[in-house]
């Protein structure tokens, strides 16, 4: 099938409609989004790889069922003594709130404090794709540390807590930077700046640092404080000269005026909502 | 006011193979990943957009795709990363549209929207044009689209577009044909109706 073969492009009509396709592009954003998805993923699926390589190799060892039992032991005590925990809880709130005649323990309600937190929002895609399997999740009944832990993983975290705690941790990364985007595309630039401060400031070096940085360059921008955001424009374009961030960055300082204002993105005309 | 529209895509700013400087600090995603996505995403978003996807969802898609290639990375010939992520991004989106036309938010009949028609001048315009073009592939039977899109609009080969939908190179042809016969037949409707001409 050669090129003589495609569609008659001579035809004014669908040369237009062709080039219009060829100039549509994805959002900045989306790229971004997955780029950060295939880091997640690349160290979910590290950590994952990890814990089989470490389990296998244990399997090659002559005492190996007696380790797998040490894991089932471990996975059931840890459920034992959450559920004595739950049970204790109930006890505890029954004796706060009910009256001593009370014969029945309300063990959900009372329990509710320990309950697992909504998910936040994730990351990954919603159309079915497919997700990593954590290490804990092939263990139905052990509890998931997320549940009960800190999301940032801590030295004393397990190599099967791992992915939980980098995905736990990208999702606040992009919660933060979500609200202050947010902030910013409502015209709150003073709140704009304020919460993507926090967000350097809480994930320093996250993988979205050069996301808070452009939203912190726009709105000293609208606040006026011209040369603040070209100090920041000149910064993204140190760290990241290649990156979507730093043409943005290149625009503010191309345009000399320091109080001109350049748009931020526009509201989600790709959808610039959190995966 | 600089116009968000004029920002080079990052394709066009990093050569496939190179990758951006790294965030300090950041778990970025491996030098050849980090350049798949740079140097194809915007041709496999535009691909699912054509294929009947919103935009929102083929931002979700792509990323389904990029996310799947990276798992079978070993698997795909250097050079041969378009036609594969093509492929992958013709299945991903089948699947999403078979559970978006419960929704049929955007793909009303073609024929019903005969009052709406743009006219040429309005043609001009690049979404226009593309609202026009989606609405005339929409007549198109799915798997007839797809190849459509990847032949006409992505210029694919179609031994590529045989291998990365893993079909018969006599069924790629073929479809081809249909959809240039249904894409004209909607193309010569559209012009019946507004008067615009060759």
């Amino acid at each position: 099938m050669s090129e003589q073969s495609r569609y008659d492009r001579d035809d004014p009509l669908v040369g237009a409609l062709f080039a219009a396709s060829h100039a549509e592009r994805p959002s900045d954003r989306a790229v971004e989004k997955t780029l950060a998805a295939m880091g997640a993923t690349a160290s979910v699926l590290t950590a994952t790889a990890a814990t089989h390589a470490a389990t296998s190799a244990l399997a090659t060892k002559p005492a190996a069922s007696v380790v797998g039992w040490a894991l089932l032991a471990k996975w059931t005590g840890i459920g034992v003594s959450a559920g004595l925990v739950t049970v204790a809880a109930a006890g505890a709130a029954e004796r706060w709130v009910a009256p001593p005649t009370s014969a029945v323990v309300p063990v959900v309600s009372a329990a509710a404090p320990l309950a697992p937190r909504p998910a936040p929002r994730a990351p990954a895609p919603r159309l079915g794709a497919e997700q990593p399997v954590h290490a804990d999740e092939t263990t139905n009944a052990a509890p998931r540390r997320s549940d009960l832990a800190l999301s940032r993983p801590t030295p004393n975290s397990s190599p099967a807590a791992a992915p939980d705690a980098v995905t736990d941790a990208l999702q606040e990364e992009l919660l933060c930077i979500d609200g202050a985007r947010a902030a910013l595309e409502s015209g709150r630039a003073s709140d704009a700046l304020s919460r993507s401060e926090r967000c350097e400031r809480e994930h320093p070096g996250g993988r979205l640092s050069l996301e808070a940085l452009l939203i912190r360059m726009y709105a000293l921008q609208k606040l006026g404080q011209g040369a603040a955001a070209r100090t920041i424009a000149e910064r993204l374009i140190a760290i990241a000269p290649k990156s979507p961030h730093a043409a943005r960055a290149r625009a503010l300082l191309e345009s000399g005026d320091e109080n001109s204002v350049i748009d931020p993105p526009p509201a989600g005309e790709h959808g610039s909502r959190t995966n | 006011m600089v116009s968000w529209a004029s920002i080079p895509e990052p394709s066009e700013q990093v050569e496939a193979g190179a990758a951006h400087a790294p965030v300090p600090g950041s778990e970025a995603p491996a030098s050849r990943e980090r350049a798949l996505v740079l140097a194809h995403f915007p041709a496999v978003w535009r691909a699912l957009r054509r294929f009947g996807l919103s935009a929102a969802d083929a931002d979700d898609a792509a990323q389904q795709v990029f996310l799947s290639a990276v798992r079978r990375l070993d698997q795909i010939e250097p050079g041969r990363e378009r036609a594969f992520l093509c492929g992958v991004a013709a299945n991903v989106a089948f699947k999403a549209r078979r559970s978006a036309a419960r929704r049929r938010e955007e793909l009303d009949d073609f024929e019903n929207r005969a009052g709406s028609e743009p006219s040429a001048e309005q043609l001009l315009e690049q979404r226009r044009a593309r609202e026009l073009l989606d609405r005339l592939l929409a007549t198109l039977e799915q798997d007839v689209r797809i190849v459509f899109v990847l032949h006409e609009l992505e210029e694919l080969t179609a031994p590529d577009i045989a291998e990365a939908l893993a079909i018969p190179l006599g069924t790629v042809a073929s479809r081809l044909r249909r959809g240039r016969e249904q894409f004209a037949r909607g193309l010569a409707r559209y012009r019946i109706r507004t008067g615009a001409k060759r």
